[in-house]
Formats: structure tokens, sequence, C-alpha cells
């Protein structure tokens, strides 16, 4: 924040201890020694990220370094990426090492070396004026930079598509027997350049760490000398997947497990998505092989062309081969014509990742298409025949903005359509149904006919909600509450679940003092929720003294920066104080606020929810949200010690702001509530345990077999309260119909085997995004049990 | 005792309950009268004994006893502990003699990755002892703490390939005698004359070396080869293949990918670099780039190694500078759950699988077609994927032109199948009689199909009881597939005689009942070259 820029009237006065760090950096800065300081009232929600440190740029390969050794791809070899300047943490001018920001660190480490590749400083004047190191494969501090780079421009993709900041999963802290104790803040995401000696490049969920391979290149690999190292951390597009990965696991803590043939699928097809798409949407990409083709895609299918050879990148040439084209007999490069009964056909992540992928694509030309058809007009006087010679720049040009349009577009349609997922056991159908809806709730009318192309094309590939009766624009839209309770004959209750969170929203304080009140919560809980708003006031305030002292010291980490200014004396009470924590929304902090204090902020609203859902008052709500509070349910179904009832998750409260077409500012809160339940794949055992008299708690050593999870995503509009969808999984945690279809999937992947010695159960020591990267297995002549 | 003696017009096939690993014993009923003896490996992993009562020991002088000590060919399939580790045994009578020193052998048979005259199985063994001294490397430090509780299969895979279990130490000290006997030789090749010792390598050597008639090298491009004195008898070699792509599992998708996920062949090479010492061509940037943990520790003030020791944790100690390469320094470090020391290794544990596959793709498989009812005995050795896919493209003309023998006719007429690799994943494979490649379905047609019989050598208990990781050995889904496509006729070494399915008559049941005999020490199976009425 700079200090110069605020308005005095919303300031108040805080003392600082004399001599401490924090008040001798002050009076450097400043050229003062005062100890008191204005501060803003209205504490950080009020405080806008930092906008005074410029944007970066950087450059980087645009494809990968076999791209600059050839003569054809030369031309496109080179990119510069811009990163958003409050995107990045600045600490002390001059210095920005590793680089280490607010969401990365890149730590250069090489085991199998046994070296430290010191860390590029991105701010060193000589860098900062030629948009820093060129790009080369010799030194290590310009791979520093790609990764960092290109994995920003990933983030910065998702937190625009998603209107707010982006959180890496939170780190499970376990005790010595391995059992939970609470979830850890995990502020970046850290990348290791140069740790595997493989062709392989994975997202590590436990270590919250992307972690690269680099090998050497086989004899008959085209464009490489042989015996020449190849990086995978040069490579635009694996960067842009992995990173992909870690976000995807940092919005949907259950992404990963996997219940359904589609769910690794969705998680490889929807990074490959990413990585294309980004791609795509970098005009200078496309520029020079339009020119070249004199914008003739149709018939060159260019963009299928380029897309297969990014493919080839992510090791996807042969998936990506059958999805979206690849040569002919007679070495004519063809589109692959889509097919219906290709889904059900494909076995793996990789090759159902792949349609996904190829159906997205088609939606992308289908967009392309009739984005340049008047260009095209224009340029041929009607007749559609371009003269002979090179096409005017100018419509290169356009052509090349058209085409990284749509990829912008389409991108961000992918990219919302996260949030209108259901929590768990998401398939392909649902996330068509999350595309659609999304993008109708903030852009109703839909003027360039996206929605067309997208159903059209994921419809030409299969890809249809399970046993829809009619597969339309309208009929893929994800119920209203409103229409959830009219079709159960229940309207009123959508109203009184409205006004409860109204009130939850607009003011916490009456959902504390319910609770407090509430004979069947523990004090265990509220005190938990008092700890929490002291938590997230301490933090907010040390935050805003960090900022007021000019930058967060590098050498405090941000817990113990927390202990130290709890120090502080401050004239007119603290700014943010437990209480006064209730009385404002945390949510409206938005894309300014600090990512630890927002992460806290959801983990406390989302006890909130928990206690208006639990609340006996609102019992008949939960049925129109897929929820159960039946003491009667199976005994298998997990009980909250608190209230003894099935117990009820919330697993995030998120906060969008997204802009519509006509420039107003949709606003809307996510919230993700699960159940679960024990699930056992001997049915006779399922039966028995289901019968039990004393009921799972979720803590017992008992061996289960698996989790059932069952749930709903809310979207619930920030200024009407309304909600807006309501996306539940099919059936609810007490179907058994549904229990029994995920445990036939997984007794059927559980037995089938990885190699010759090992099964897929036994394969739980391994790093699941490692194996699923590393391991080719041969489908076709294996055996299922 | 009783020699195995064959009564004319019919075969005897024994499989010997030895434990984990093949012993197979056959009698075919010669020229002249008299039986020839055909064995087919003798070997089992450490500690799988099935019977305690039948040690290795025993059970090869059984084979002395059945053979009167003669035997005529000696098949060996691949160089594995459970095929090999027998021919190193001591004689049960007398402790200092070798068991087979009293056995006559007139010929042993190996498939064609065995020849030294052959340049691509030059190159082959090549690949392998690169990829084996990679391995080594990683578990061959003397201190023992290189082998990490994440290596998981490596150590597995290399007692498997070398038939030793602390293979990768002793090489390691056996290497270094060697060369402070002979400071001219390298490390390398100080290593690869210690390889040259280990105990598969020597079993093999040793059964070469008594063979009073020769070695010879089977290929399926060659062929049909005969057992000496049984005319008639026909034996086809399908595998290994001729074809390094399918014996190397090597990337179907050719060459133009970046093989994301894919250990290719220089990474064994890569790996193995990081072991060499002194090392640096195979660092991936110029010396002047890195920093190593000596430097760090030398100049923590500095702003690189501040950076290091702060976000990674590091405090280096003067005694770890000799194996700095391989064990980061580890002081408490509040990031010490993101640091990524092991994390490369996870290749090591794939190389070791993929060794593994590849050398059971070695293995020579063998199919004895009977003279007159054209019945096949279809021993696959422990043949994988690579080789089972290339058995579609050969054919043999032995007779005229005209008349070519395909893989599909042989495995059509199979009536007795010795299982894959234990009945494992991958090691028989699952299709259609349609299907292009070979697997089960295309086995026993016909008239074929009343009398097929499966063997599976396997201790399965001791398998499923393997720590980390159990073996699932064999397959549950192969197995029943088995039993169901031989109607019950399965004999597995670590079972009892086979039950008869309700399905199945008692008349059908009694043919083969009658045909088969159950001993603590092996499964005996006749096989009459003549049709029954």
């Amino acid at each position: 924040m700079d200090l110069r820029r605020v308005d005095h009237r919303t300031l108040q006065t805080v003392t600082l201890p004399r001599h401490s760090p924090i008040c001798e950096r002050i009076a450097n800065r400043y050229g003062s020694n005062k100890s008191r300081l204005r501060v803003p009232k209205g504490g950080l929600t009020k405080m806008a990220r930092e906008s005074s440190s410029s944007d970066r740029k950087l450059r980087v390969f645009a494809f990968d370094p076999s791209f600059a050794r050839r003569l054809s791809t030369y031309q496109m070899n080179e990119l510069v990426v811009t990163i958003p300047g409050e995107m990045e943490a600045r600490t002390e001018p001059g210095h920005f090492s590793g680089p280490v920001g607010e969401y990365l660190e890149v730590i250069d480490v090489d085991p199998a070396s046994g070296l430290f590749y010191p860390p590029v400083n991105l701010d060193d004047p000589k860098l900062l004026v030629g948009n820093g190191l060129a790009p080369t494969e010799s030194n290590p501090q310009f791979h520093q930079q790609m990764v960092y780079a290109v994995a920003m421009s990933t983030i910065a993709a998702f937190e625009k598509a998603l209107g707010r900041i982006a959180l890496w999963a939170p780190r499970e802290k376990r005790d010595d027997q391995g059992k939970f104790v609470s979830d850890e803040f995990v502020r970046r995401l850290r990348i290791y350049p140069h740790a595997l000696r493989e062709a392989n490049a994975y997202y590590s969920p436990s270590k919250k760490a992307l972690l690269f391979g680099y090998f050497e290149a086989e004899a008959d690999h085209p464009s490489v000398v042989p015996g020449s190292l190849i990086f995978s951390c040069l490579s635009h597009d694996v960067i842009a997947h992995e990173t992909t990965h870690a976000l995807l696991d940092g919005l949907h803590p259950r992404m990963s497990e996997v219940t359904n043939p589609d769910m690794l699928a969705l998680h490889e097809g929807f990074a490959d998505i990413v990585a294309l798409f980004l791609h795509f949407s970098y005009p200078q990409v496309l520029t020079s092989q339009i020119a070249k083709t004199r914008g003739n895609l149709r018939s060159d299918h260019l963009l299928g062309q380029l897309a297969q050879e990014f493919g080839l990148a992510l090791g996807r040439g042969g998936a990506l081969r059958d999805a979206i084209g690849g040569p002919d007999s007679n070495g004519t490069w063809q589109l692959r014509k889509p097919d219906r009964a290709a889904l059900s056909r494909a076995k793996g992540p990789h090759a159902r990742g792949a349609i996904l992928v190829a159906a997205v694509f088609r939606a992308f030309l289908n967009m392309y298409e009739s984005r340049t058809a008047d260009l095209f007009r224009i340029a041929t006087q009607g007749t559609g025949v371009l003269p002979p010679g090179d096409i005017h720049p100018d419509l290169v040009n356009r052509l090349a903005e058209a085409a990284a349009k749509s990829a912008t577009h389409l991108l961000e349609i992918c990219i919302r359509g996260l949030d209108y997922c259901p929590p768990v056991d998401i398939t392909f159908g649902d996330y068509l149904r999350a595309i659609i809806t999304a993008d109708t709730d903030l852009y109703p009318e839909d003027e360039h006919n996206y929605r067309v192309a997208i159903l059209e094309a994921f419809v030409e590939w299969g890809i249809v909600p399970h046993g829809m009766q009619t597969v339309s624009q309208s009929t893929l839209l994800w119920p209203t509450l409103r229409e959830v309770a009219a079709d159960m004959g229940v309207s009123q209750h959508s109203q009184e679940l409205e006004s409860e969170l109204g009130v939850l929203i607009a003011d916490a304080s009456a959902i504390r003092k319910k609770l407090k009140n509430r004979p069947d919560v523990s004090t265990n809980i509220n005190d938990r929720l008092d700890r929490m708003a002291e938590q997230i006031s301490a933090l907010m305030n040390s935050e805003m003294m960090a900022r007021l002292a000019g930058k967060r010291d590098p050498k405090v980490p941000d817990r113990e920066l927390s202990k130290v200014t709890g120090k502080y004396e401050i004239e007119s009470g603290p700014p943010h104080s437990a209480s006064s924590i209730l009385s404002q929304n945390l949510l409206e902090l938005g894309l300014a606020a600090d990512r630890e204090i927002t992460w806290h902020a959801q983990n406390f609203y989302g006890q909130l929810f928990w206690g208006l859902l639990t609340d006996p008052d609102n019992a008949k709500l939960l049925g129109l949200l897929g929820l159960t509070r039946d003491a009667e349910a199976p005994s298998t179904v997990y009980r909250s010690r608190a209230t003894r009832l099935p117990a009820i998750q919330v697993h995030s409260v998120r906060m969008s702001n997204r802009r519509g077409t006509r420039g107003q500012v949709e606003r809307e809160y996510v919230v993700e509530l699960v159940q679960r339940r024990a699930g056992f794949l001997d049915l006779t055992k399922q039966q028995e345990m289901d019968r039990r008299p004393e009921p799972f708690w979720g803590d017992e050593k008992e061996q289960i077999d698996f989790r059932f999870r069952r749930g709903c995503t809310l979207l619930i509009d920030a200024r009407s309260f309304r909600v807006r969808r309501v996306i539940r999984t099919r059936g609810d945690v007490t179907n058994n119909t549904q229990l029994e279809q995920v445990r036939k999937f997984l007794a059927r992947s559980r037995s089938r085997p990885l190699d010759a010695f090992h099964v897929v159960s036994d394969a739980g020591k391994y790093e699941a995004f490692a194996m699923l990267h590393r391991h080719v297995s041969e489908e076709d002549a294996s055996w299922q049990d | 005792m009783a020699r195995l003696t064959p009564s004319a017009g019919s075969i005897l096939v024994r499989m010997y309950r030895q434990g984990h690993g093949d012993c197979f014993l056959m009698a075919f009923p010669g020229d002249d009268g008299a039986p020839r003896y055909v064995l087919i490996d003798c070997g089992l992993k450490k500690k799988s004994e099935i019977n305690a009562d039948w040690p290795i020991e025993k059970i090869i002088k059984d084979i002395g006893e059945a053979t009167d000590n003669h035997i005529h060919v000696v098949v060996v399939t691949h160089e594995h502990e459970d095929h090999v580790s027998g021919f190193l045994a001591r004689s049960v009578d007398d402790p200092t003699a070798k068991a087979w020193d009293s056995i006559v052998i007139d010929e042993v048979w190996l498939a064609w990755t065995e020849d030294r005259n052959d340049e691509l199985a030059n190159q082959l063994r090549k690949r392998f002892e690169d990829t084996l001294l990679a391995l080594i490397g990683l578990t061959g430090d003397p201190s023992g703490n290189a082998l990490r509780s994440g290596l998981g299969f490596i150590g597995e895979a290399l007692a498997f390939h070398t038939g030793e279990e602390d293979v990768g130490i002793e090489v390691t000290i056996r290497a270094a005698q060697l060369q402070s006997t002979d400071p001219n030789l390298s490390l390398r090749e100080a290593q690869q004359m210690a390889i040259a010792g280990v105990s598969n390598k020597k079993a093999i050597k040793f059964i070469r070396d008594h063979a009073e008639k020769g070695v010879n090298f089977l290929r399926p491009d060659k062929g049909p080869y005969e057992v000496p004195g049984v005319s008639g008898l026909r034996v086809f070699a399908l595998g290994p293949p001729r074809d390094a792509a399918l014996l190397l599992s090597l990337d179907p998708q050719g060459a133009e990918e970046f093989r994301m996920g894919m250990v290719s062949d220089r990474e064994s090479r890569t790996l193995l670099a990081a072991y060499e010492e002194d090392s640096t061509t195979d660092r991936p940037f110029g010396r002047r780039y890195g920093l190593q943990i000596s430097e760090i520790a030398g100049a923590a003030s500095d702003e690189a190694s501040q950076f290091f020791i702060s976000h990674y944790g590091l405090k280096a100690t003067p005694s770890m500078r000799r194996s700095g390469r391989r064990h980061l320094p580890r002081a408490p470090h509040p990031n010490d759950w993101r640091r990524i020391d092991d994390d490369w290794l996870g290749t090591a544990d794939e190389l070791a699988l993929r060794l593994n596959s590849e050398v059971n793709n070695t293995s020579l498989v063998l199919a004895f077609e009977l003279p007159n009812t054209g019945k096949v005995l279809l021993f696959a050795g422990d043949a994988q994927r690579g080789s089972w896919v290339s058995w579609s493209k050969l054919s043999w003309r032995p007779d005229a032109p005209a008349n070519a023998i395909t893989a599909r006719d042989l495995l059509s007429r199979c009536v007795l199948y010795k299982v894959g690799h234990h009945g494992s994943h991958n090691a028989t494979l699952n299709g259609a009689a349609s299907d292009d490649y070979a697997n089960l379905s295309w086995m026993a047609q016909d008239e074929f199909r009343e009398e097929f019989t499966a063997m599976i050598p396997a201790n399965e208990p001791w398998a499923l009881d393997l720590k980390p990781v159990p073996w699932r050995h064999p397959l549950k889904a192969i197995y029943n597939a088995l039993q169901k496509k031989a109607r019950g006729r399965v004999l597995q070494s670590d079972k009892g005689a086979p039950i008869r399915p309700d399905d199945v008559s008692e008349a059908e049941w009694a043919n083969f009942s009658k045909r088969t005999k159950t001993k603590d020490h092996y499964f005996e199976y006749e096989i009459h070259d003549s049709w029954y009425q």
C-alpha cells in the first residue's frame, strides 16, 4: 500500500513500540522516528493489494527449446509473459531471488547431481531492463525464471476466470500415529526445476511441490541432438499442466479421489486443456503459422496440428492423435471425426482425458471459425477464395487475435466451470453441465454462440450427462434452490434457507450467538470458533503492520510475524478484535486480501455454515440439499460427536467476483457440503456394518475399504442471498445404489494389475501423480478380476 | 529307484514342487526304445520351499534317479534366480560336491540372447548390464543408508537378476578388491568383472560347461529343432523375439514423442552417472552454475548459500563431504516435509521393474509338437507381453513352402500349457480368438480343447506374504480363466491334486486323473500321442 494515497479520513492511530525492527524500518523509510502511525480504520478489507509495483515481463521459450532448433518453428520460439505486479510479494527493493514470490517458491536443488543452482534475482536491474534472462538451456537460472513465469501466468489465468485469489491445498498435519491433527496454510507452491533424472514431471500432493525431471535424448528423437539433455521444466505445456494439477488440488480437495472412471481423466484432461489453450491465448504463437498457411486454417488444420504438436511435449502424442487428428496414410494431416462411441471404448485416464480435450478443442474450432468468417468474407470479397501469394499482415494479425481471443474465452469458461461441479464423484457429463451453467449465469445472452459451440462439440464426442432425457442448453442447467423446492413441493423452505443465509453472511455474530446457546453444540466447537476469529484478527493486524512497515521482512517467517506483532500496543484498541471480525464480511476480502487471511476466513465461514445447517430449526431444509440428518441412517454414515447425528462437512466457502458482459460484477459464494460413509468392498460386510449398533464417528481404528461421499455445491448470490444453483451428487449418502456403483468401480480398479508383481491397491506408497505419469500400462491384453 | 519311463506312444511331464521357481522334467520314448530326457530349468527363490522335506538338493537327486543320471537336453529359459539357482546346488549325499557333477548332460539349449557371437544379443546384454550397474550403485553403498524404504522393488529385482541377496554391497566390495589388486582397472571395469561372478551367471556358465555335446542357441526365425533320438518330435522356439523394440518394451508410439513417463534407455546411464565418482560429464550444467554441499557449508554467509540453508534446510558437516553427492545433510528444519532428496530414485524402481520384465522377455519359449497327433506342449518360460505379441508374425516351413506352420496353428493344438511367469499379469495375455496377438483364447481349439491342461509353478502363500508388497502369483483373474478353460485341469505346484469341478462329469475327470500322479515333490502328467475313443 502506498501511504500517500490513503484517504486520511479513514485512518486511525496506532502506536508502535520504540526500537522495534519494524519501527526502525519505518524510520529509515519515511525519515521520521514516529512510533505512532495512522492506519486505515476498515482494516484490510479496504486495503488494496500492493499495486505500486509494476508488472513483470519475462522471456520464456514459447514451446520448448526444440522449437528453437527447427527452422520452421524458429520464429515462434520465444514469448514474453506478463505477471501482474500485485501477484508478487516483493520484499526488498532490488531483490527477488529464487524466485520466491507470493504464490511460488522456486528452489533449485538437484539431488541426483548433489548440486544447488543459485537462485536468479529477477529484480537485478540488469535483468529488469531485458525482461529477464534470454532463453537458453545452458543456464539453470533461466530455467528458474521460466518455470516461475509460466506457472505464474497459469495461476493468473485461474484467478481471472474464477474471480478470486488462488489457494494451494493445505498441508494435513498428522501426529506420530498418522492421525489427522489440523490443516495448515500453505502459502507457496514449491517448484523444483531439476528434481528428477527421468522423462517425467509431476505434482506431489504431499509436498505441495512440482517436481520436474531432465533426461538424455534418445538417438531417434527428431529434433534433439542424441545424448543432449532435455529439460521438462523448459516446456511451457508441461509447466502449465503440472501447475494446473496443483491448482485443482487447492480448489477441489476431493478431485483426486478416484470414485469413477472420469475423475483422474478429468484431472488429466483439464490440465491438458489449460496447457493448450493458455498457449493459444498468446497471439504471437499463431501469427507466423497463420501467415505461412495464408490463414487457411480449415484445410490445413493448422490449429489441430499445433494442438497435437503441443501434446507431444506432454507425452500425449498417441492419445491426442486418436482424439484430435494426425497424419493419414498419405502423410496429410487429418482432423479426426468425432466419435460418440469413443468414450465408452477409452480405457485409462489418459485416453479418456484426451477425448475431453478433443471435445473442447472442437468447440474451439467452432468458435474460431464463426469469429473469423466475416474476416474471410472481407478478404476474399465474398468469394471465399484468397488471391495467390501472402495474405495481408493486417489480416494475419486479426486472425491471430481472433484465435487468441477464442482460446482465452474458452479457457475462462472451462476454468469457471470448476466452481459449478458437485463436490465429489464428478463425471464428464457433470462437467458439461457445470460449464454451461456457469457461463449462463455470467452471460445470460449467448452472444457469440459459445455455449452452442461447446454443447455441439461435447455431444458429438458422446460426452453427455448420464440418464438425461433431453440434452439442451436449458435442461443442462443445474437447478436453483427454488426449482428444487418447487419440485419437492416445499417452496416455503427455500425462502427460509435463503433468509438464514442472508443473516449468516451479513451478520456472522448472530449465528455465533445462536451457536453458543445451542445445547447440542459443545463448548469445544465454540472455543474453536473463538480461536479462529482471534487468529484471523491477529493475522489481519500483523499483515497491516507489515504493510505499513513497508515490506514483509523476508527473514521472519509469516507465522513468527504474528507472534511479534502481538506485542504492539495500539492506541485506540486493536483495529481488528475478534468481535469486530464477526461484524464484517470477511468473504468480501476479494482479490486484494492476504491469502492466508482468506484461507482462514474460508475455514471460519465454513464452521459458521456448519452451525447454520446443523441447527435443528433448519432440519427440514437439508433434504433440498441432498443431505441427511436422519438419526436412523445406516450406522456407516459418519456421525458428528457434537450432535450425534449424521455429520456434515463444509469443505469450503469461497467468494467469486466475476465480470459479466455489461461490466456488472457478479459476486457469488461457492459452498461445498459433504457427508461421508464408511465403505466396504465386501457387500455382506457393508450390510453388517450398516446395521451395527455403534455408528461410525470417523476416528475409529477400524479398517474400512473406502469412503463414500455425497453432498452438494451451492452457488449463492452475494447480494440477494438467493441460492442460484444447487448442484447435488447423484443420490445422498444413504443411497445404496450409488454406493454399490462406487464399490464396483473400486473393486475393479483395485484389482487391476499394474505390472507383473503388483496391483493398483498395492501402489499406495507411490505418489499418485508420479505413478499416473510414470506408468504406461498395457491395457489391451490385461486381466481384470 | 524308479526310472521315469514313458510307455510307447506317450510322454511324461513332471513338474517338481520345489518352491517358487521352475523345474520340469520330460521323458520321450526314443527311437531305440530307451527314453530321452529333457529338463527345463531348475531353480527357486531363496526360502520359497513348498515342502521342507524336499529341498532342491533332494529334488536334483530325484532327477538323477529318474533319468539314470543322464539328461539329453537341458533347457535354460532365462537368467533368473527362480530358473537357474538349482544348477549351483550341492549334492545331498556329499556336501563338498556339486549336485550336477554326477549327472551327464548331452546338450544345453539356450535362447539366442545368450549367444556371444550375436550382435543384437551383445547389445542387449550391454543394456542389462548398464541398468544393473546403475541399480547396484544405488544399493551398493556399504554403509547401507542408500537403501531407504522408498526404494521398494529394487532389492527384489536385483536378487532376482543376480541370485544374491545383498548383491549391491557384494559387487561394490568385490569391485573394490579387484581395483586394489589391479589399479589400472576403472571402476566400471571392476564392476563388470564383479558382476560376472554373481550366482545366476555362475549357474548358467556351470551348466554350459557341462554340456558334453555343446550348446545350442535357439531362435524363432530358425528351426524347428529336434531332440536327438526322438524322430518326428519337433520343437519350435516362439521366443525370445528378434525384435529389440518388443523385447525391450520400448514405446510403441515411435520416436517423435517427448516420452513423458517413459524410462528411457539413456536414463539408466544418467542414473548410473550419478553414482560414478567424479563424473562431471553427466551433470546438466557447466560447473560454474552449481554449488556443492561443501561449498554451501564453507560459505554459509553468501547469499546463495543462505538461500538454500533457509529454504531447503541444510547444515553441512565435514563428515558429509565425502558422501555428499548421495545424501544431502538433514538438520531439522520446518520445511523438511517438502524436501526431495530421494524422489529421483523413483526412476530406479521403474528401472528395476523394467529390467525384470525385459529379462523375462528373453525367455526361451518352446512348443513341443508330438509326431502323430500334432499335440503341442507349450513352455512359455516367463515371457511377458513383448514376447507374446511377437509370436503372431512367426511361421516355419519345415516341409514345403506351402504348408507354413504358424504360432496360431501351434497354440490351437496346445494340450499342455506351462503358464508364463507363475501366472502373473502380462505373462498370459487376455484376448479373443479373433485378436491378432497370441493370447489364451488362441490355445486349444476343437478336439485339443478336451485335453487342455495348465501347469503353474508357484508358491502362492509365500508370494502373498512378501513384504512390503505381496506378489500376485498367480493373478486370480488368470487362475480363474485357466480353471475355466481347462475345466479344472490346473496343476499348481503348491496345491494338492486338483479337485473335480461340479460341472465336470466323472468320466471326463477320470480321463484326466488317471494320467496324473501327485507326489509330495512333483506332479507327473502323461500325454498320449494318440486320440482316446
